[in-house]
Protein backbone atom coordinates (compact mmCIF):
# COMPACT_ATOMS: atom_id res chain seq x y z
CA UNK A 1 0.00 0.00 0.00
CA UNK A 2 1.49 3.24 -0.81
CA UNK A 3 1.23 6.88 0.79
CA UNK A 4 -1.76 8.26 -1.10
CA UNK A 5 -3.50 4.45 -0.54
CA UNK A 6 -2.60 4.95 2.93
CA UNK A 7 -4.38 8.19 2.84
CA UNK A 8 -7.06 7.66 1.24
CA UNK A 9 -7.87 4.45 3.39
CA UNK A 10 -7.46 6.34 6.80
CA UNK A 11 -9.66 9.68 5.23
CA UNK A 12 -12.99 10.10 7.65
CA UNK A 13 -15.64 12.92 8.22
CA UNK A 14 -16.96 14.20 11.57
CA UNK A 15 -20.47 13.28 11.41
CA UNK A 16 -23.08 14.87 13.49
CA UNK A 17 -26.40 12.85 13.91
CA UNK A 18 -29.47 14.28 15.42
CA UNK A 19 -32.59 12.08 15.93
CA UNK A 20 -35.84 13.58 14.32
CA UNK A 21 -37.50 15.32 17.47
CA UNK A 22 -40.96 13.96 17.07
CA UNK A 23 -39.51 10.41 17.31
CA UNK A 24 -38.08 11.16 20.98
CA UNK A 25 -40.29 9.99 24.09
CA UNK A 26 -41.55 13.15 25.74
CA UNK A 27 -39.25 15.24 28.13
CA UNK A 28 -36.28 13.72 26.26
CA UNK A 29 -34.18 16.45 25.73
CA UNK A 30 -32.84 16.58 21.56
CA UNK A 31 -29.15 17.72 22.55
CA UNK A 32 -28.80 14.38 24.32
CA UNK A 33 -29.64 12.18 21.74
CA UNK A 34 -27.08 14.08 19.17
CA UNK A 35 -24.41 11.13 18.38
CA UNK A 36 -20.94 12.57 17.36
CA UNK A 37 -19.20 10.14 14.98
CA UNK A 38 -16.18 9.77 13.02
CA UNK A 39 -16.82 7.70 10.11
CA UNK A 40 -14.40 6.21 7.45
CA UNK A 41 -15.03 7.71 4.09
CA UNK A 42 -14.83 4.11 2.94
CA UNK A 43 -17.25 3.15 4.70
CA UNK A 44 -21.31 2.87 4.64
CA UNK A 45 -23.20 4.89 6.72
CA UNK A 46 -25.72 2.06 7.31
CA UNK A 47 -22.91 0.28 9.46
CA UNK A 48 -23.27 3.23 12.27
CA UNK A 49 -26.59 2.28 13.07
CA UNK A 50 -26.60 -0.17 15.68
CA UNK A 51 -23.87 2.26 17.46
CA UNK A 52 -26.53 4.97 17.31
CA UNK A 53 -29.35 2.70 18.48
CA UNK A 54 -27.38 1.83 21.45
CA UNK A 55 -26.73 5.41 22.52
CA UNK A 56 -30.38 6.18 21.63
CA UNK A 57 -32.43 3.84 21.57
CA UNK A 58 -33.60 4.41 24.80
CA UNK A 59 -35.12 7.80 23.63
CA UNK A 60 -36.86 6.51 20.83
CA UNK A 61 -41.12 6.05 21.02
CA UNK A 62 -40.31 3.06 18.38
CA UNK A 63 -39.25 0.01 18.59
CA UNK A 64 -36.37 0.01 16.15
CA UNK A 65 -35.85 -3.60 16.16
CA UNK A 66 -39.41 -4.58 14.56
CA UNK A 67 -40.12 -4.85 11.14
CA UNK A 68 -42.22 -1.79 11.07
CA UNK A 69 -39.81 1.24 10.66
CA UNK A 70 -36.90 1.25 8.84
CA UNK A 71 -34.63 3.63 9.42
CA UNK A 72 -33.44 5.97 7.16
CA UNK A 73 -30.71 9.37 6.96
CA UNK A 74 -31.96 12.97 5.68
CA UNK A 75 -29.51 15.62 4.72
CA UNK A 76 -31.34 18.78 3.93
CA UNK A 77 -34.52 17.61 3.29
CA UNK A 78 -32.80 14.74 1.17
CA UNK A 79 -33.03 11.34 1.91
CA UNK A 80 -29.43 9.84 1.91
CA UNK A 81 -28.83 7.03 0.16
CA UNK A 82 -27.50 4.11 2.35
CA UNK A 83 -25.84 2.22 -0.81
CA UNK A 84 -23.34 4.38 -1.65
CA UNK A 85 -19.76 5.29 0.35
CA UNK A 86 -19.76 7.87 3.23
CA UNK A 87 -17.20 9.70 1.67
CA UNK A 88 -18.56 10.20 -2.16
CA UNK A 89 -22.11 11.05 -0.38
CA UNK A 90 -20.56 13.56 2.02
CA UNK A 91 -18.77 14.99 -1.48
CA UNK A 92 -22.07 15.50 -3.86
CA UNK A 93 -24.50 16.28 -1.33
CA UNK A 94 -22.83 18.78 0.37
CA UNK A 95 -21.60 20.23 -3.36
CA UNK A 96 -18.00 19.85 -2.39
CA UNK A 97 -15.40 22.43 -3.60
CA UNK A 98 -11.91 22.14 -2.00
CA UNK A 99 -10.26 25.29 -2.62
CA UNK A 100 -13.25 26.62 -1.22
CA UNK A 101 -13.29 24.32 2.10
CA UNK A 102 -9.49 25.05 2.26
CA UNK A 103 -9.80 28.88 1.81
CA UNK A 104 -12.16 28.79 4.59
CA UNK A 105 -10.99 26.80 7.00
CA UNK A 106 -7.42 25.92 6.32
CA UNK A 107 -5.99 28.70 8.39
CA UNK A 108 -9.28 28.87 11.08
CA UNK A 109 -7.62 26.52 13.31
CA UNK A 110 -10.82 26.92 15.35
CA UNK A 111 -13.54 26.47 12.65
CA UNK A 112 -14.66 22.64 12.66
CA UNK A 113 -15.52 20.72 9.62
CA UNK A 114 -18.60 18.10 9.88
CA UNK A 115 -21.44 17.05 8.48
CA UNK A 116 -24.68 17.20 10.11
CA UNK A 117 -27.69 14.47 9.10
CA UNK A 118 -30.69 13.60 10.70
CA UNK A 119 -32.22 10.38 11.48
CA UNK A 120 -35.75 9.89 10.85
CA UNK A 121 -37.38 6.22 10.71
CA UNK A 122 -40.90 5.45 8.11
CA UNK A 123 -43.17 2.46 7.48
CA UNK A 124 -42.29 0.23 4.51
CA UNK A 125 -44.77 2.36 2.02
CA UNK A 126 -43.27 5.78 3.45
CA UNK A 127 -39.93 4.45 2.09
CA UNK A 128 -40.94 2.93 -1.11
CA UNK A 129 -42.68 6.61 -1.76
CA UNK A 130 -39.36 8.80 -0.88
CA UNK A 131 -37.47 6.17 -3.36
CA UNK A 132 -35.58 4.46 0.09
CA UNK A 133 -34.25 1.33 -0.85
CA UNK A 134 -36.05 0.15 2.71
CA UNK A 135 -34.07 -2.44 5.03
CA UNK A 136 -34.45 -3.98 8.15
CA UNK A 137 -32.05 -1.72 11.38
CA UNK A 138 -31.28 -5.55 12.78
CA UNK A 139 -30.38 -7.08 9.93
CA UNK A 140 -28.33 -3.82 8.51
CA UNK A 141 -25.37 -5.33 8.57
CA UNK A 142 -26.48 -8.68 5.96
CA UNK A 143 -28.07 -6.17 4.11
CA UNK A 144 -25.23 -3.96 3.09
CA UNK A 145 -23.01 -6.44 3.02
CA UNK A 146 -24.73 -8.01 -0.02
CA UNK A 147 -25.28 -5.31 -1.54
CA UNK A 148 -21.44 -4.94 -1.20
CA UNK A 149 -20.79 -8.67 -2.28
CA UNK A 150 -22.96 -7.71 -6.01
CA UNK A 151 -21.23 -4.40 -6.55
CA UNK A 152 -17.56 -6.46 -6.10
CA UNK A 153 -19.30 -9.10 -8.79
CA UNK A 154 -19.92 -5.75 -11.45
CA UNK A 155 -16.75 -4.34 -10.81
CA UNK A 156 -14.89 -7.65 -11.13
CA UNK A 157 -17.04 -8.15 -14.41
CA UNK A 158 -16.17 -4.56 -15.96
CA UNK A 159 -12.24 -5.29 -14.79
CA UNK A 160 -11.78 -8.88 -16.51
CA UNK A 161 -14.35 -9.38 -18.66
CA UNK A 162 -16.06 -12.29 -16.42
CA UNK A 163 -16.82 -12.75 -12.53
CA UNK A 164 -14.68 -15.54 -12.36
CA UNK A 165 -12.47 -14.40 -9.57
CA UNK A 166 -14.85 -13.06 -6.90
CA UNK A 167 -16.62 -16.37 -7.79
CA UNK A 168 -13.80 -18.69 -6.88
CA UNK A 169 -13.32 -17.01 -3.29
CA UNK A 170 -14.48 -19.07 -0.69
CA UNK A 171 -17.23 -18.05 2.25
CA UNK A 172 -14.58 -17.73 4.11
CA UNK A 173 -12.10 -15.35 1.83
CA UNK A 174 -15.48 -13.23 1.58
CA UNK A 175 -16.01 -13.41 5.39
CA UNK A 176 -12.65 -12.11 5.75
CA UNK A 177 -12.62 -9.50 2.97
CA UNK A 178 -15.77 -7.48 4.82
CA UNK A 179 -14.14 -8.15 8.10
CA UNK A 180 -11.31 -5.50 6.58
CA UNK A 181 -13.40 -3.62 5.93
CA UNK A 182 -15.49 -3.53 9.20
CA UNK A 183 -11.95 -3.86 11.46
CA UNK A 184 -10.57 -1.44 9.24
CA UNK A 185 -7.36 -3.49 7.93
CA UNK A 186 -5.89 -2.09 5.07
CA UNK A 187 -3.59 -5.00 4.14
CA UNK A 188 -6.13 -7.63 4.18
CA UNK A 189 -8.39 -5.57 2.40
CA UNK A 190 -5.24 -4.92 -0.08
CA UNK A 191 -4.37 -8.87 -0.34
CA UNK A 192 -8.11 -9.59 -1.45
CA UNK A 193 -9.24 -6.78 -3.58
CA UNK A 194 -5.49 -7.59 -5.56
CA UNK A 195 -6.97 -10.70 -6.21
CA UNK A 196 -9.92 -9.39 -8.26
CA UNK A 197 -8.19 -6.48 -10.09
CA UNK A 198 -6.02 -7.10 -12.97
CA UNK A 199 -2.44 -5.32 -13.27
CA UNK A 200 -3.53 -4.33 -16.90
CA UNK A 201 -7.29 -3.96 -16.83
CA UNK A 202 -9.01 -3.65 -19.92
CA UNK A 203 -12.25 -1.70 -18.35
CA UNK A 204 -12.61 0.57 -15.33
CA UNK A 205 -15.61 0.43 -13.27
CA UNK A 206 -16.41 4.26 -12.65
CA UNK A 207 -19.31 6.15 -11.20
CA UNK A 208 -19.52 9.75 -12.22
CA UNK A 209 -22.18 12.26 -10.19
CA UNK A 210 -23.26 15.41 -10.99
CA UNK A 211 -25.89 17.38 -8.99
CA UNK A 212 -25.88 20.60 -10.85
CA UNK A 213 -27.90 21.03 -13.22
CA UNK A 214 -29.86 18.26 -12.82
CA UNK A 215 -28.68 14.84 -10.20
CA UNK A 216 -27.42 12.63 -12.47
CA UNK A 217 -25.19 9.38 -11.73
CA UNK A 218 -23.56 8.05 -15.20
CA UNK A 219 -21.49 5.15 -15.42
CA UNK A 220 -19.07 5.36 -18.45
CA UNK A 221 -17.84 3.15 -20.63
CA UNK A 222 -13.77 3.13 -20.35
CA UNK A 223 -11.67 1.11 -22.07
CA UNK A 224 -7.81 1.25 -21.19
CA UNK A 225 -5.76 0.46 -24.79
CA UNK A 226 -2.70 -1.36 -22.98
CA UNK A 227 -0.99 -1.55 -26.65
CA UNK A 228 -0.57 1.93 -26.29
CA UNK A 229 1.71 3.51 -24.41
CA UNK A 230 -0.08 6.99 -24.10
CA UNK A 231 -2.46 5.79 -21.50
CA UNK A 232 -5.77 7.53 -21.03
CA UNK A 233 -5.51 10.78 -19.11
CA UNK A 234 -8.94 12.09 -16.47
CA UNK A 235 -9.29 14.92 -18.81
CA UNK A 236 -9.45 12.67 -21.85
CA UNK A 237 -12.52 10.80 -20.04
CA UNK A 238 -13.99 13.85 -18.93
CA UNK A 239 -13.58 15.77 -22.25
CA UNK A 240 -15.44 12.74 -24.27
CA UNK A 241 -18.14 12.31 -21.68
CA UNK A 242 -18.68 16.17 -20.67
CA UNK A 243 -17.31 17.76 -23.68
CA UNK A 244 -18.64 21.26 -22.52
CA UNK A 245 -17.41 21.36 -18.98
CA UNK A 246 -13.77 20.05 -20.08
CA UNK A 247 -11.88 22.22 -22.53
CA UNK A 248 -8.17 22.37 -21.58
CA UNK A 249 -6.24 20.21 -19.35
CA UNK A 250 -4.85 23.01 -17.75
CA UNK A 251 -5.96 26.97 -17.84
CA UNK A 252 -3.57 28.48 -18.90
CA UNK A 253 -4.41 28.20 -22.87
CA UNK A 254 -7.44 31.13 -22.48
CA UNK A 255 -9.90 28.80 -22.44
CA UNK A 256 -11.52 27.68 -19.02
CA UNK A 257 -13.14 24.63 -18.17
CA UNK A 258 -16.08 25.03 -16.24
CA UNK A 259 -15.79 22.06 -13.54
CA UNK A 260 -13.06 20.28 -11.68
CA UNK A 261 -13.03 16.61 -10.51
CA UNK A 262 -13.34 15.52 -7.15
CA UNK A 263 -12.79 12.30 -5.38
CA UNK A 264 -11.93 11.43 -2.06
CA UNK A 265 -12.31 14.95 -1.10
CA UNK A 266 -9.75 16.36 -3.35
CA UNK A 267 -9.59 17.92 -6.42
CA UNK A 268 -7.67 15.43 -9.31
CA UNK A 269 -4.90 16.43 -11.26
CA UNK A 270 -6.58 16.50 -14.83
CA UNK A 271 -3.28 15.11 -16.26
CA UNK A 272 -3.10 11.92 -14.05
CA UNK A 273 -3.34 8.57 -15.57
CA UNK A 274 -6.66 7.17 -15.60
CA UNK A 275 -5.25 3.46 -14.62
CA UNK A 276 -3.40 5.22 -11.82
CA UNK A 277 -6.14 7.18 -10.98
CA UNK A 278 -8.51 3.89 -10.46
CA UNK A 279 -5.60 1.92 -8.73
CA UNK A 280 -5.18 4.31 -5.97
CA UNK A 281 -8.40 5.87 -5.94
CA UNK A 282 -11.20 2.78 -5.89
CA UNK A 283 -13.73 2.39 -3.39
CA UNK A 284 -13.68 -0.41 -1.00
CA UNK A 285 -16.39 -2.04 -3.58
CA UNK A 286 -14.27 -1.75 -6.70
CA UNK A 287 -16.04 0.95 -8.12
CA UNK A 288 -14.17 4.50 -8.76
CA UNK A 289 -16.20 7.19 -7.22
CA UNK A 290 -16.15 10.79 -9.11
CA UNK A 291 -17.97 14.12 -8.22
CA UNK A 292 -17.57 17.13 -10.68
CA UNK A 293 -18.36 20.10 -8.63
CA UNK A 294 -18.84 23.71 -11.01
CA UNK A 295 -16.07 26.71 -10.58
CA UNK A 296 -17.88 29.92 -9.13
CA UNK A 297 -17.14 33.48 -9.95
CA UNK A 298 -14.27 33.45 -7.39
CA UNK A 299 -12.43 30.67 -8.21
CA UNK B 1 2.13 14.45 -9.71
CA UNK B 2 1.84 12.13 -6.65
CA UNK B 3 3.21 15.13 -4.51
CA UNK B 4 0.29 17.25 -5.23
CA UNK B 5 -2.16 14.75 -4.53
CA UNK B 6 -0.59 13.44 -1.35
CA UNK B 7 -0.59 17.29 -0.57
CA UNK B 8 -4.10 17.96 -0.98
CA UNK B 9 -4.80 14.81 1.11
CA UNK B 10 -2.60 15.79 3.72
CA UNK B 11 -4.92 19.27 3.97
CA UNK B 12 -7.80 17.42 3.44
CA UNK B 13 -6.93 15.48 6.66
CA UNK B 14 -5.68 18.58 8.43
CA UNK B 15 -9.38 20.10 8.17
CA UNK B 16 -11.43 16.95 8.77
CA UNK B 17 -9.15 15.42 11.28
CA UNK B 18 -9.90 18.97 13.76
CA UNK B 19 -11.75 18.32 16.69
CA UNK B 20 -11.79 14.53 15.64
CA UNK B 21 -11.53 14.06 19.55
CA UNK B 22 -15.43 14.86 19.97
CA UNK B 23 -16.32 12.42 17.49
CA UNK B 24 -16.48 8.71 18.63
CA UNK B 25 -14.65 6.43 16.37
CA UNK B 26 -16.88 3.48 15.07
CA UNK B 27 -14.10 0.58 14.91
CA UNK B 28 -16.23 -2.39 13.81
CA UNK B 29 -20.02 -3.68 13.07
CA UNK B 30 -19.40 -6.52 14.80
CA UNK B 31 -18.38 -4.76 18.46
CA UNK B 32 -21.66 -3.49 18.81
CA UNK B 33 -24.09 -5.96 17.52
CA UNK B 34 -25.74 -7.49 20.78
CA UNK B 35 -23.54 -6.32 23.59
CA UNK B 36 -25.40 -4.57 25.88
CA UNK B 37 -28.32 -7.34 27.01
CA UNK B 38 -28.40 -6.37 30.71
CA UNK B 39 -31.69 -5.27 32.70
CA UNK B 40 -34.04 -7.47 30.43
CA UNK B 41 -36.64 -7.20 32.78
CA UNK B 42 -36.68 -3.57 32.76
CA UNK B 43 -36.08 -3.30 29.00
CA UNK B 44 -38.79 -5.23 28.37
CA UNK B 45 -41.22 -2.84 30.85
CA UNK B 46 -39.65 0.07 28.83
CA UNK B 47 -40.91 -0.90 25.56
CA UNK B 48 -44.07 -1.74 26.46
CA UNK B 49 -44.36 1.47 27.67
CA UNK B 50 -43.37 2.93 24.28
CA UNK B 51 -45.82 0.65 22.60
CA UNK B 52 -48.23 2.17 24.56
CA UNK B 53 -47.57 5.44 23.83
CA UNK B 54 -47.72 4.69 20.39
CA UNK B 55 -51.14 3.00 20.47
CA UNK B 56 -51.98 6.81 22.48
CA UNK B 57 -50.00 8.88 19.47
CA UNK B 58 -52.14 6.45 16.81
CA UNK B 59 -55.48 7.35 18.32
CA UNK B 60 -54.00 11.11 18.99
CA UNK B 61 -53.88 10.99 15.55
CA UNK B 62 -56.77 9.10 14.55
CA UNK B 63 -59.13 11.65 16.97
CA UNK B 64 -57.34 14.57 15.25
CA UNK B 65 -58.62 13.01 12.31
CA UNK B 66 -62.34 12.73 13.22
CA UNK B 67 -61.86 16.23 15.02
CA UNK B 68 -61.04 17.54 11.13
CA UNK B 69 -63.95 15.81 9.53
CA UNK B 70 -66.57 17.14 12.10
CA UNK B 71 -64.76 20.62 11.32
CA UNK B 72 -65.60 20.50 7.84
CA UNK B 73 -69.41 18.76 8.29
CA UNK B 74 -69.46 22.17 10.28
CA UNK B 75 -68.50 24.31 7.98
CA UNK B 76 -70.74 22.80 5.41
CA UNK B 77 -73.77 23.77 7.80
CA UNK B 78 -72.66 26.97 8.08
CA UNK B 79 -72.15 27.50 4.18
CA UNK B 80 -75.50 26.10 3.88
CA UNK B 81 -77.18 28.32 6.72
CA UNK B 82 -75.58 31.27 4.58
CA UNK B 83 -77.01 30.20 1.25
CA UNK B 84 -80.93 30.12 3.27
CA UNK B 85 -79.92 33.72 4.56
CA UNK B 86 -79.24 34.94 1.29
CA UNK B 87 -82.25 33.48 -0.15
CA UNK B 88 -84.41 34.52 2.77
CA UNK B 89 -83.06 38.29 2.00
CA UNK B 90 -83.66 38.16 -1.72
CA UNK B 91 -86.98 36.52 -1.11
CA UNK B 92 -87.58 39.41 1.52
CA UNK B 93 -86.68 42.10 -0.59
CA UNK B 94 -88.93 40.96 -3.74
CA UNK B 95 -91.95 40.60 -1.44
CA UNK B 96 -91.36 44.00 -0.40
CA UNK B 97 -91.48 45.31 -3.77
CA UNK B 98 -94.70 42.83 -4.46
CA UNK B 99 -96.27 44.57 -1.51
CA UNK B 100 -95.52 48.18 -2.79
CA UNK B 101 -96.70 47.08 -6.54
CA UNK B 102 -99.99 45.99 -4.81
CA UNK B 103 -101.04 49.12 -2.38
CA UNK B 104 -100.30 51.01 -5.86
CA UNK B 105 -102.53 48.47 -7.35
CA UNK B 106 -105.45 49.24 -4.82
CA UNK B 107 -104.77 53.02 -4.45
CA UNK B 108 -105.22 53.17 -8.38
CA UNK B 109 -108.11 51.04 -8.11
CA UNK B 110 -109.84 52.62 -5.28
CA UNK B 111 -109.15 56.35 -6.90
CA UNK B 112 -110.93 54.58 -10.32
CA UNK B 113 -114.11 53.41 -8.07
CA UNK B 114 -114.42 56.85 -6.79
CA UNK B 115 -113.65 58.60 -9.59
CA UNK B 116 -116.82 56.53 -11.02
CA UNK B 117 -119.19 56.93 -7.92
CA UNK B 118 -118.59 60.94 -8.76
CA UNK B 119 -119.64 60.68 -11.93
CA UNK B 120 -122.41 58.51 -11.48
CA UNK B 121 -123.59 61.02 -8.58
CA UNK B 122 -123.44 64.06 -10.29
CA UNK B 123 -125.36 62.07 -13.67
CA UNK B 124 -128.14 61.61 -11.09
CA UNK B 125 -128.19 64.87 -9.90
CA UNK B 126 -128.41 66.11 -13.35
CA UNK B 127 -131.43 63.67 -14.00
CA UNK B 128 -133.24 64.65 -11.04
CA UNK B 129 -132.89 68.59 -12.49
CA UNK B 130 -134.66 67.33 -15.86
CA UNK B 131 -137.46 65.63 -14.14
Amino acid sequence: MNVIQNLLWQGSVNVQIIIDSELLLPGVPWQETIVNLRLPRNSYLILCIPLILKQTGKFLKLQFDSNTYIPWFEFENVPVYWNYPIGILFDTLTGLDPAQRDAKYFKSEDMIYYWKLQLGFCSITDCNQNGIIPFQSHESNQAIKKYWIHQWKQACFILNGNSKKIMSFSNNDIELFWQSILERDPVKFMDLSNKIIPKRPHRLPIVIYQILPTICISNPVVIIDNTNRNFQTVFDLMKREFPNYFLNVNNDSGTYNIAKVISNGIEIPLEMKLLEFYLNFKSMDGFLYISLSFFTQSN
Amino acid sequence: MDEVVIERLLRRDTIERRFEELFTTQISGKDIIGTEKSNKEGEKLFNSLKNDIRKKEIEIYQLNETIKMKDKMIENVNNELLELTIEDNMLNQKYLELKKEHDTLVERWLKRVQDQADHLNVSNIDIGKDN
